[in-house]
């Protein structure tokens, strides 16, 4: 059977073959590599082996990364690359970031459709209890999106020395199962009630 | 305080038979350690043990060393008597020009805590649920050192 989970406006599946010169692409851009403090970012390996990394990581069933590519679900456009990494099956914790590789998506609520997706898809079909995330100090529009639903655990001073002579602060993000719960039923009447009626995102047991 | 010999191990692991539930072991290995394994590791160039004056031990490991990022993260096992190892902490970064250090812990680990205070640590953040243990998921402290802040 063919992974795919769809969504309102988006649908994820995982990245093909064909998909790693786009991949390449969005891994050597600015975006990522000076907005992201990930487990992936901070590694000095090319982004055409990262890419590569990333498919025989995703074929690996007890692999502890994986990675997601999100389509827009009309266009069948790739727009973005969703990655939990250091999954901990014991903790049931994983580090989860993302990168909107296509520009002209970056404004649109695709962001917040696909996290809905994918954190349906950590707490319910992973059993995941939390993961989390790490923002780096200015990009605000992650900040926004990672204070929907979770919470900022702390901000680790010049924590990010990769690509700046001047170290960054680095936030943490994390959502926990408990939340994601808490999240759903608030929202359920307003924000993800097509979500919900469609089966697109379930309220994780306890 | 002197770095403990090999003579010393057993006395060390004695010490610190019961904290097989610290966030030294906790942190670093999904079921503990056995009595080889440790001793494997305690041995090895990334961990310190510490005899110290006056019944204090400390048990030191190196993890996710890091020196392109200059950043490594220290686990600590420590008891009541336990001394801060300055010097070794300064031939660490030195070593590995490393520019931060931080340290995972429990809540109720008071010691480790003391020590990380009196090396300059201070905390910086909470993963909360972060670890699974005894039927319930536990918050971890995270402590960070810059080397700037002496």
């Amino acid at each position: 059977m063919i992974f795919q989970i769809p969504g309102l406006l988006t649908q994820v599946r995982k990245p093909e073959i064909a998909d790693l010169p786009m991949l390449e692409k969005w891994l050597a851009s600015e975006a990522y590599t000076h907005n992201f403090c990930h487990t992936n970012a901070a590694q000095s390996t090319r982004p055409s082996s990262q890419a590569e990394q990333m498919l025989q990581d995703n074929a690996n069933d007890f692999s502890n990364n994986k990675y997601f590519l999100i389509e827009d679900r009309f266009s069948g456009n790739a727009v973005a690359l969703a990655m939990l990494c250091k999954i901990d099956w014991k903790n049931r914790h994983a580090e989860y970031a993302y990168i909107i590789g296509e520009g002209n998506y970056r404004a649109k609520l695709i962001a917040g459709d696909m996290n809905m997706v994918l954190y349906n898809h950590f707490f319910n079909a992973l059993n995941l209890n939390k993961v989390y995330g790490y923002v780096v100090d200015g990009n605000n529009a992650s900040v926004r999106m990672n204070n929907f639903g979770g919470s900022l655990d702390g901000t680790l001073k010049a924590h990010r020395f990769q690509t700046s002579d001047q170290p960054k602060d680095v936030h943490v993000f994390s959502i926990t199962r408990t939340e994601f719960a808490r999240f759903v039923e608030q929202h359920k009447d307003t924000l993800l009630k097509k979500h919900l009626m469609r089966g697109l995102v379930q309220c994780p047991a306890a | 305080m002197k770095l403990a010999s090999q003579q010393d191990l057993e006395w060390i692991l004695q010490t610190h038979r019961d904290r097989s539930k610290s966030s030294f072991v906790a942190l670093s290995t999904t079921h503990g350690y056995s009595a080889s394994e440790l001793e494997q590791i305690l041995l090895s160039t990334h961990h310190a043990m510490f005899r110290q004056t006056g019944e204090g031990t400390l048990l030191l490991s190196v993890h996710d060393l890091d020196p392109e990022g200059g950043q490594a993260r220290i686990q600590l096992c420590a008891c009541e008597r336990s001394l801060a190892p300055k010097s070794f902490i300064q031939v660490l970064t030195k070593q590995h020009n490393l520019k931060k250090l931080s340290s995972y812990v429990f809540p109720e680990e008071t010691h480790e805590q003391n020590i990380l205070k009196a090396l300059g640590f201070s905390q910086e953040a909470v993963f909360r649920e972060h670890v699974f243990m005894g039927g319930a998921f536990r918050d971890v402290l995270v402590y960070s050192h810059l080397e700037t802040v002496q």
